[in-house]
């Protein structure tokens, strides 16, 4: 058995479901080997699943620990491990270890609050766990915004999902846009932080918080908006992805400034991140 | 020599012996004599220290984590994960000096605090630390800069050379003999170490476990100790590097101190962007060799390319250290320098400060300075950052 202890040591887990997202984007539905989920874990926080002679990588817990029955993963295909994964079968075993990270306080600062989720392209993954949870605790949060967008509408990760479940759920908002106007899209066309900015309706009350995850650059410029829009800088929350291998701030792969990604991240204050080097 | 012979004889006992390569620690096989073939010669023993430091018994260059074994279920298969073995058989290391026991020390700030790795806690607990006091000064070292005593090495035992040290640099052919040794408990294992020899030894070497720090009354030779060890600090306390003592000093007013100080409590985006990074790195070849050698480096990669995982040394001066598939966040050479730089003069420091005894990730062991090709080391980057510092607020330069 492996010790519970050594945070290195992975243990067995298998893959009970994949669904294919996007063209690069697969959901995967992982349990441990007698089919529970494989720990407990808190929205925000991600996990390294691994192939034995292949590879193993982090990746954001995508679904909410309100989900009892598996963990979700939204894994895009960019190198060795993941083109792997990419050709599994359900039933295909792995490996997984974590909870790793600070995970967002969605019992404590975000109780009560207005959420605006500001997503790009993957970047939806680790904010997928905060929306179920909120979802699921609906009468604990006030209203939601969900601004998210991709290269074009084939791109959009959980659009089923989006249309079936998240639209339906009461005061929840979504706002998606696409980079380039397409055939058979009638919703809007534009850059996420542009999009932010004329959003009338996305202001910033006291008990409003934004969360915000996606590439680099969007995140940058979605910031800036906000900024705009009158949110302060604690009024914002991000991650940072680096690249990790042990998780748990020892291989000193993943830091910025003094800061390891794995343990004191990957969500970050945006007030936090001012006193770190701009280095991610 | 009967006193290794004893260790030898208990559990794997590592000295510094000497090949063509340099002075290398090494298995220690009964018997064998220490002259030539081990560094613990009478000539060169005080001022030699080991090419790689002891942090590889702690943090092996390779280690093997666990090994994976597919097999067959009805839903398809499972992976069988088995961890290699906890290696907590005991050993010791015979010849470790200030510097690499301080920065064990360090290690430990980031193996046993916030985390427990699992293997390094296992060797430091089975490890046996036989450190010696070092009587001359290394050509490239500078330990005392950062507080650490060069003749107070502790560990668990230290093993001290006769009150007549002083005659031993002047006879190269000398033999180490048993009666020249001394050695001082300073921790429950280290007297535990010295009571497993004093059964195992003959009569003759069972007089030179002289005192433990903590059982001084029941000891034996006390006073002939007590004369050794003062002897040993006050008259043959090695000076201290006082170029690289006043760089530093100038580095920590400049940075942290004063009432203007370039880093400001955790900020040191300002030093982060000094335009000294700019040319610093620009002779570095990263070929990573500082870091190899470095006591206190800690980076390491995990490869699960095989079944079987192993952990190895790693650098923040490798360009693959940070790749991602988006991107690098330090896509040169520049920035990964930097990092390196940034870690041992101020990350470690804010990070772990508070914990360990010494706030920089360097613990003045010289090892960098001696073997990196381009002649660069923390002391010279301390140096050049203060260089260009120091003139953006001139009251703030001045120090004594
Ligand atoms: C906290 C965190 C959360 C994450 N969450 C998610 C998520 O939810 N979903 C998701 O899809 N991804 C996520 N990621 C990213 C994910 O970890 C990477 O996509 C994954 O590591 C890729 O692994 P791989 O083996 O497929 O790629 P690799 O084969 O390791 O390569 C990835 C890329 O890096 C480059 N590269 C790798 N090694 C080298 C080298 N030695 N030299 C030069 N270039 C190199 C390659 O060019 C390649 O394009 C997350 C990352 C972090 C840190
Ligand atoms: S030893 Fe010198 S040249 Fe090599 S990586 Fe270190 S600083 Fe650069
Ligand atoms: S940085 Fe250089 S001098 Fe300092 S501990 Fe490391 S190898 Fe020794
Ligand atoms: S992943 Fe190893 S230190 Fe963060």
């Amino acid at each position: 058995m492996c010790n519970p202890a050594n945070h290195l040591m992975p243990q067995p887990a298998r893959i009970t479901h994949i669904q294919s997202d996007t063209s690069d984007t697969k959901t995967f539905r992982v349990v441990d080997a007698h089919g529970n989920i494989p720990f407990p874990h808190r929205p925000g926080q991600c996990a390294m699943l691994g192939v034995p002679g292949v590879g193993e990588a982090m990746f954001s817990i995508a679904s909410s620990p309100t989900n009892t029955a598996c963990f979700e993963f939204s894994i895009k295909a960019v190198g060795q491990l993941t083109y792997h994964l990419h050709a599994m079968q359900p039933d295909d075993a792995l490996t997984i270890r974590g909870p790793f990270g600070r995970p967002f306080p969605v019992d404590t600062v975000l109780r009560g609050q207005d959420l605006l989720f500001v997503a790009g392209g993957i970047g939806i993954a680790p904010l997928r766990s905060v929306i179920r949870y909120v979802l699921d605790k609906r009468n604990d949060y006030g209203r939601v915004d969900i601004v998210y967008g991709a290269r074009s509408a084939a791109d959009l990760v959980y659009l089923d999902e989006i249309k079936t479940e998240w639209m339906d759920a009461p005061n929840v908002h979504i706002h998606l846009t696409i980079d380039r106007t397409e055939i058979g899209w009638d919703g809007h066309v534009g850059f996420v932080p542009a999009y932010i900015k004329e959003l009338y309706d996305i202001h910033a009350p006291a008990k409003r918080t934004a969360l915000i995850c996606g590439p680099p650059v969007m995140i940058k410029y979605s910031l800036q908006a906000l900024l705009e829009l009158g949110f302060a800088k604690h009024q914002i929350y991000t991650t940072l992805e680096m690249r990790m291998k042990c998780g748990i701030g020892q291989c000193g792969r993943c830091n910025v400034g003094h800061k390891m990604v794995c343990i004191d991240g990957p969500v970050f204050r945006c007030d936090e991140l001012e006193e770190l080097p701009d280095e991610y | 020599m009967q006193l290794f012979d004893a260790i030898a004889k208990v559990m794997p006992l590592f000295v510094p012996l000497e090949d063509e390569r340099g002075v290398y620690f090494a298995q220690w096989e009964p018997g064998a004599t220490p002259l030539q073939s081990v560094a613990l010669n009478a000539s060169d023993f005080a001022p030699r220290k080991t090419a790689l430091s002891p942090k590889g018994f702690f943090l092996p260059m390779v280690e093997h984590l666990y090994s994976s074994h597919f097999s067959q279920t009805k839903h398809g298969g499972t992976w069988q994960i088995t961890p290699a073995a906890t290696p907590n058989a005991p050993f010791a290391v015979l010849g470790v000096r200030s510097c690499d026991a301080a920065g064990l020390e360090l290690l430990d700030e980031v193996f046993l605090a916030e985390s427990i790795d699992i293997p390094y806690q296992a060797r430091r607990t089975a490890a046996h630390i036989i450190t010696v006091p070092c009587t001359k000064r290394c050509a490239t070292c500078f330990c005392d800069v950062f507080g650490i005593d060069p003749t107070q090495p502790g560990g668990d035992v230290t093993l001290h050379f006769d009150n007549d040290t002083q005659r031993m640099p002047d006879d190269p052919n000398r033999q180490i003999t048993d009666d020249m040794l001394r050695l001082q408990a300073h921790t429950p294992k280290g007297e535990a170490l010295l009571k497993i020899q004093a059964n195992k030894l003959i009569h003759s070497t069972e007089n030179q476990i002289l005192q433990t720090d903590s059982s001084s009354s029941e000891s034996i030779g006390e006073n002939h100790f007590n004369e050794a060890a003062n002897n040993s600090t006050k008259t043959f306390h090695p000076p201290v590097n006082q170029k690289a003592a006043s760089i530093l000093a100038d580095f920590e007013a400049r940075f942290f101190g004063g009432d203007n100080p370039v880093i400001t409590g955790t900020d040191a985006t300002a030093l982060f962007h000094s335009p000294a990074w700019d040319t610093l790195y620009l002779t570095c070849v990263a070929c990573g060799t500082c870091a190899f050698l470095c006591p206190t480096c800690q980076c390491y990669d995990i490869n699960n390319e095989t079944a079987h995982c192993h952990r190895h040394w790693d650098t923040c001066l490798n360009a693959s250290f940070t790749q991602m598939a988006h991107g690098n966040p330090r896509p040169t050479k520049k920035e990964r320098f930097r990092q390196r730089f940034m870690h041992k003069l101020v990350y470690f420091r804010q990070r772990y400060g508070a914990l360990a005894s010494n706030q920089y990730s360097c613990v003045g062991c010289g090892r960098c300075v001696e073997f990196c090709p381009a002649g660069i080391n923390p002391v010279d980057v301390a140096r050049e950052l203060y260089a260009v510092h120091a003139a953006t607020s001139p009251s703030e330069a001045t120090h004594v």
